[in-house]
């Protein structure tokens, strides 16, 4: 904890420099975020529903995903990049050091900027939720999904990142199986299908960070493992994700100079 | 002519990645099947509604010529690298230069970025294509959304010339481009003032005014005279800033 700690002054020290950088940095970084949430309100505002939920209840997701994302990008940052550390053989330095190499590219760095996401998913759900007059009765909920959102998010990224074990670089897949499926899990997933919902359910279970807990607790799902499905994500991800990692690490080679 | 040269160069570069490119592009239609989906959700499989996918997936193929240029034009990198030196001792302005080389990066991605975009939406999700009248003028309107695109990404570059980290400015390009330029959907859905900004800012003439063209909602003098206009205030602007930062240009790497 101490080192842990130790580790969060220098990332403040080192990203607070340039003060007017770090605070103009802050704010865009979350009206970056806020665009895409922006744009749902406005849409929303013009239609009764999206697939039978409301403009507050499509909101309540959009707050969970993104708290959750937030979260994962302030320790993340070394899985997010983990292809420059492929490319440039600095890898190399974390395997002749006497810790988990996951946890070493967790401590790497704290993007600090990306509170600014956390905070504002938390304030979308906040609002939502007393708009509904639920905050009293949901709001423990809301903040446990957050974090459970966030360590689901952190094994998807450990199993994409060892992707690049194999491939050494993966920025493209994560394109395609991370950034669009995250988008997708923002909004209810009925309405994209039964392939893309299966997907969001079961291979890259990002729906079960909001859409399957929150329908159960709005009263939309009657089937109690809609809300039970973000720990059997977590679960069930963690070995798969373990796993993956220690197959990864068995077959990387040094690339760079 | 160093100028073409400079084109054929920065297209090249990209060949070399050309199958990491394929595969961002099943992410990038993946991201336009999202919205198209959310469309088909609210207004069901109706004309209006294959009329929003048709929108929603013009635009989403349309993201790397008009949306997600090179980050500031390429210059933050030079000038991380150092490499902006050379570029200064060249008998043309680093506003040309940067113009004609990220040309060439959007000429490729036009043809192994956009067109399989726009392909897979025709085979998926069943895009129209435009009347043949409509050609012409969607494509004048799509030229001149990516020179107001270029404008905007150099001033991102001219920011790192001044504080050398982009980031914020670059967030800040990427919210009011992603917000109003209505690439999810267009004016009429955007409640009062934002829909005036969306019509005649230079961040709607990026992504609505092509594609209202190609759906043969608007006519094409009606974009031209915003898009121009644009073109001409964002040229000035660049250039007298071009000229006043230069001087000041921070050289790194080595």
């Amino acid at each position: 904890m101490g080192v842990f700690l130790t580790l969060v002054r220098a990332s403040w020290r080192a990203q607070t420099h340039y003060r007017f950088n770090f605070f103009f940095t802050t704010v865009s970084s979350g009206l970056a975020m806020f665009s895409d949430f922006l744009l749902i309100w406005w849409l929303l505002m013009n239609f009764p529903s999206l697939g039978g939920w409301k403009l507050e209840e499509v909101a309540c997701i959009f707050g969970i995903v993104n708290c959750s994302w937030g979260l994962f990008r302030v320790i993340g940052v070394g899985l997010k990049n983990f292809q420059e550390f492929m490319l440039s053989g600095r890898f190399d330095v974390l395997l002749v050091r006497p810790a988990s190499t996951v946890l070493q590219l967790l401590l790497h760095r704290f993007d600090l900027k990306s509170l600014g996401g956390v905070v504002q998913g938390l304030g979308i759900g906040f609002v939502a939720l007393t708009s509904m007059g639920l905050l009293g009765q949901l709001w423990p909920w809301f903040l446990l999904l957050c974090l459970l959102g966030a360590i689901i998010t952190l094994e998807i990224n450990i199993i994409l990142a060892a992707i690049a074990f194999w491939t050494i670089r993966n920025e493209e897949i994560v394109v395609l199986a991370f950034y669009a499926t995250r988008t997708a899990s923002e909004y209810p997933a009925h309405i994209f299908g039964p392939f893309l919902k299966n997907l969001l359910t079961f291979a890259i279970p990002l729906a079960t960070i909001g859409y399957f807990p929150l329908g159960y607790l709005l009263g939309k799902m009657q089937n109690p493992v809609a809300l039970l499905s973000p720990f059997l994500a977590a679960g069930g991800l963690f070995p798969i994700s373990f796993v993956i990692w220690k197959m990864g690490m068995h077959h990387y080679s040094s690339t760079g100079t | 002519m160093p100028a073409l040269a400079l084109m054929k160069t920065s297209f090249q570069r990209n060949r070399v990645y050309v199958l990491n490119h394929m595969l961002n592009n099943l992410g990038s239609f993946l991201f336009g099947y999202i919205i198209a989906m959310v469309w088909l959700s609210l207004l069901g499989n109706t004309p209006e509604g294959r009329e929003m996918v048709t929108y929603v997936m013009v635009n989403q193929a349309m993201v790397g010529l008009v949306m997600f240029l090179p980050r500031g034009c390429f210059i933050p990198q030079k000038i991380r690298e150092g490499t902006i030196v050379f570029d200064l001792v060249r008998p043309q302005n680093i506003l040309s230069l940067a113009f004609f080389e990220v040309s060439g990066h959007v000429a490729y991605n036009f043809v192994f970025r956009s067109l399989p975009i726009f392909l897979l939406g025709f085979l998926v999700l069943g895009v129209d294509f435009p009347r043949l009248s409509q050609l012409f003028p969607f494509f004048l309107a799509l030229a001149n959304g990516f020179v107001i695109a270029f404008f905007l990404n150099y001033l991102v570059g001219l920011w790192s010339m001044h504080f050398v980290d982009f980031t914020g400015a670059q967030n800040l390009y990427y919210f009011t481009t992603a917000t109003f330029s209505g690439y999810m959907m267009p004016p009429e859905f955007f409640p009062g003032f934002v829909r005036t900004l969306v019509e005649f800012s230079p961040f709607g003439c990026t992504h609505f005014w092509p594609s209202a063209i190609y759906l043969g909602r608007v006519p094409l003098f009606q974009a031209l005279w915003i898009q121009w206009s644009w073109i001409g205030i964002l040229w000035v602007t660049c250039w007298l800033l071009t000229r006043r930062l230069v001087q000041r240009i921070p050289i790194q790497g080595g």
